[in-house]
């Protein structure tokens, strides 16, 4: 409940009130989304206090966020370890991203997805429109993650769908050239796999064969409905990171 | 519209009660469970269907909130805390199952992931 209470001093403030660079550092991050559909008149901050008449839709995101390490009112000033619990050392101050090159980032990040429309007539069922926020390291290996941005921007949410959108589009396009390449390693790769999770007791062997490392794990139970090369594909590129975990698994068992 | 005005109504405050929106219609609150400060996102969603009248009590020189509308509003704010690095707000299953996949396939977010569900 603090927490709340702190969040909605911060939208206040973002928000609402002049003279934000008055407030005090938050530790929290707030995503505020306000959408209308109504005749409305009003006067914003963030439009000087000018007017605007509103008929039909608008919406406005905004976010509030801590930009700067340990200022002043953030918990790595707390005087108990329990209230400095998550914070980093001086050294390691917490809202600061370091990313593989050295370089430092603001630490947060947001991505969303929007609206969900129901299209009925083209028997397509719901179709998501993507939106996201990104800030900071995290967004950056999410940038790398060929990938990332196919699964936010497709239109359609149907999974199969969509990764056999995602497959083709890095079949063919110099965009994800590197991860035709990928592929083209994982195609050989699930073709071996095909024939020897199809032997009895093979997929359980994979599945339980590094309880440590969550996604073979993942990866057995993402196929073992679907034993099918171009399942095993799709979920070798999902599950990219375990490549080399299945791969030894492979060339250990499999002939 | 009268009809609506008279069956519901709700006053939300900023934290130094510069700012009083007046709520009447249909109005619609979703907060977070009271005992909730453990938990990892928190969502506080106002939709009205009906008047809202935003009141800026400071002095002249310094308004800049007040206004008044009709209509459809949905006011949402989701409050994430110091641990979270990415939130994903999905619409559908679907989505849910390709982000789990996303953060999986990454290796680099964490182990740890947590949901909170919207009302539909």
């Amino acid at each position: 409940m603090r927490n709340l209470g702190r969040g909605l001093i911060a939208a206040s403030g973002a928000l609402l009130v002049s003279g934000c660079n008055n407030f005090e550092h938050n530790d929290t991050l707030l995503f505020g989304t306000d959408t209308k559909i109504a005749l409305d008149v009003s006067a914003s901050a963030a439009q000087g206090g000018t007017p605007a008449v509103t008929i039909g839709y608008k919406r406005v995101e905004a976010v509030w966020m801590p930009l700067y390490a340990n200022g002043q009112g953030s918990v790595c000033d707390a005087t108990t370890e329990q209230e400095r619990r998550g914070c980093g050392s001086t050294q390691d101050p917490k809202y600061v991203g370091e990313g593989s090159g050295g370089e430092q980032d603001a630490y947060s990040v947001f991505a969303s997805f929007g609206s969900k429309i129901r299209g009925e007539a083209a028997g397509n069922g719901d179709v998501g429109i993507a939106q996201f926020f990104a800030t900071g390291v995290a967004a950056q290996r999410l940038a790398d993650n060929p990938f990332a941005a196919l699964a936010l921007s497709v239109q359609h949410p149907s999974t199969g769908a969509m990764l056999g959108d995602a497959l083709k589009e890095a079949e063919i396009t110099r965009q994800y050239e590197l991860a035709g390449v990928r592929l083209t390693a994982q195609q050989q790769l699930a073709e071996k796999l095909e024939r020897c999770l199809a032997q009895e007791g093979k997929l359980a062997a994979l599945s339980s064969s590094n309880p440590d490392e969550e996604g073979v794990a993942l990866f057995a139970d993402f196929v073992k409905d679907d034993l099918s090369r171009e399942n095993i594909v799709r979920q070798l590129v999902f599950f990219a990171g375990a490549n080399a975990e299945i791969k030894a698994w492979a060339d250990e068992n499999c002939s | 519209m009268l009809g609506l005005a008279l069956c519901a109504g709700c006053v939300q405050y900023t934290e130094d009660g510069s700012l009083v929106r007046h709520h009447l219609g249909y109005v619609k609150v979703i907060t977070p469970p009271q005992a909730a400060s453990d938990r990892p996102l928190q969502s506080l969603d106002i939709e009205t269907l009906g008047v809202w009248l935003d009141v800026d009590r400071r002095a002249p020189e310094q308004h800049a909130g007040s206004g008044f509308g009709l209509g459809w509003r949905d006011d949402r704010r989701d409050i994430v805390p110091i641990d979270c690095r990415v939130v994903f707000r999905v619409a559908s299953i679907e989505q849910l199952d390709i982000v789990a996949r996303m953060i999986a396939d990454s290796g680099t977010y964490g182990r740890s992931l947590c949901a909170t569900l919207d009302e539909d």
